[in-house]
């Protein structure tokens, strides 16, 4: 014998699937597969004419935009560059005296502490601190790289990642190689970043005068800030291969 | 000359006013400034001025360059160009002149296939794209010949040319492209039009409690009938 209460409690939870599933065809949702990989063209610098395909993992490069993850890392950078300078005195650093100004009762007046007492208008501040204050939060790898991949994804579907395959630095210092160059490509009013990994004098004496504009940031100073404000992001082959590599996927 | 300038309870505010005395030194620098005045050249009539310009009668001294006081140069400025580019070029090889017309990237796309496969095609759905040696060189001739930049994302997207006009026609020939969208907030509709892929409508709790309540009357309906067909079963 069967007991009636145990064959329907076995068979609710395969039933609030089926409810949920009212408009449900006979195909699965998002059926394709994913590509494993996307192209990205390797240029040569400046002239950004592209000189092969490079195939790239869809884990790095064509993460979906996670506002949240992006968020976190922002936040994160912002906490640990706060210098902390902040010195406010405290009840015990006023100076005054730590006598009781009124006895507790009797006075006809409120109750009240020392002259030193956050509460009075001369008096110091409640949680004083002394610097330098740390105000550094904690973030893991794993959400941090995250947002790294997502940052240079975002920016690759947007047509503004171009991956280079020549040295990131031109071959003079003057200035009037950074003006040929923003207006060979129009660029002049856009906010560029360029990730190096080795010395680039000549772009950095270069882009002086477009500092305002133009970033150029170490791949180990790398932030997320950075990928975010650009308009445009340049980085070598081997800058990216070296960030995949050392993020966690 | 003293003035009572004003009265307040009984105090005198008092200002002092003289006339100007000229020194005796002063009546020479005078005298100086009217001889100088003298030797300044009156201004021609204006009558005279225009008749002289209409009859080419006016000399035009040409400034060669214009130099402002004060201002100084940076060293690099004074060079000539080639010291300066120490032989940085930017090689040309994207068409300056950007294609704007459809039909034009119509015909580009379809004669860069035939220039590259030597075989004749009238569709744009006839170029396939499939191959990455015959994309990269395709993609390569086109963007340089129509002198626009087609992101990598695009590129990898590719498998026809028709999927390339289609993003002409939607990006670079609006130029939406270059807009930024500081929010990533894509309001183009997306167009699901692949077998394979389907939009379920959203199923509200309303509708997922009576759904769930009806099938849970069905299941133990069934249920029932199943242990009542097992208990006759078993009898007989």
């Amino acid at each position: 014998m069967f007991s009636k209460n145990l064959i329907t409690s076995i068979s609710k939870s395969g039933i609030s699937k089926l409810s949920t599933a009212t408009a449900a065809s006979g195909v699965q949702i998002h059926a394709q597969a994913p590509p494993k990989y996307i192209l990205t063209t390797l240029r040569s610098f400046p002239s950004l004419k592209p000189q092969t395909f490079q195939p790239i993992p869809s884990t790095f490069l064509n993460q979906p935009l996670r506002r949240d993850i992006l968020w976190k890392a922002v936040v994160f950078d912002a906490d640990n560059k706060r210098v902390g300078a902040s010195n406010p005195k405290g009840r015990s650093d006023m100076g005054y005296s730590r006598k009781k100004l009124l006895p507790q009762k009797g006075s006809g007046k409120a109750r009240s502490g020392d002259r030193g007492s956050p509460i009075r208008h001369d008096g110091g501040v409640a949680l004083a601190r002394t610097a330098p204050n740390d105000h550094t939060s904690d973030l893991p790898k794993k959400v941090y790289d995250l947002a790294l991949k997502v940052g240079f994804s975002d920016k690759y579907r947007n047509g503004a990642l171009i991956v280079v395959n020549d040295k990131l630095d031109f071959a003079t210092s003057d200035p009037l190689a950074t003006e040929m160059f923003l207006k060979k490509f129009q660029l002049k009013n856009e906010k560029l970043l360029f990730v190096v990994d080795e010395e680039c004098s000549n772009m950095v004496q270069s882009t002086e005068k477009y500092a305002k504009t133009i970033d150029i940031v170490d791949k180990y100073a790398l932030e997320i800030k950075d990928i975010l404000n650009a308009h445009k992001v340049f980085i070598h082959l081997d800058t990216l291969q070296w960030i995949a590599n050392n993020v966690e996927h | 000359m003293m003035i009572i300038a004003r009265q307040t309870r009984g105090q005198a505010r008092l200002i002092h006013t003289s006339s100007k005395r000229l020194g005796f030194m002063d009546w020479f620098q005078h005298k100086k400034d009217q001889e100088s005045k003298q030797k300044v050249e009156k201004a021609k009539d204006i009558k005279e001025v225009i008749s002289d310009a209409e009859n080419n009668r006016v000399e035009l001294k040409k400034i060669e360059k214009i130099e402002f006081i004060g201002k100084i140069k940076p060293d690099y400025e004074s060079k000539p160009i080639e010291e300066r580019l120490q032989g940085f070029k930017i090689e040309h090889w994207l068409n300056k002149q950007k294609i704007t017309d459809s039909s034009e990237f119509q015909t580009l796309l379809l004669q860069t296939y035939t220039d590259l496969t030597q075989t004749p095609v009238s569709s744009l759905t006839e170029v396939n794209l499939s191959d990455l040696k015959l994309r990269f060189d395709y993609t390569l001739a086109v963007q340089s010949k129509s002198g626009h930049l087609i992101p990598d994302f695009q590129l990898s997207k590719l498998s026809t040319g028709a999927e390339l006009f289609q993003y002409f026609e939607r990006y670079l020939k609006t130029g939406e492209i270059h807009n930024y969208n500081p929010h990533h907030l894509d309001l183009s509709k997306l167009e699901f039009t692949a077998p394979n892929i389907t939009v379920q409508k959203p199923v509200n709790s309303k509708q997922r409690k009576t759904k769930f309540r009806a099938l849970l009357k069905e299941a133990r309906a069934e249920e029932a009938s199943k242990v009542d067909q097992l208990i006759e079963s078993a009898r007989a």
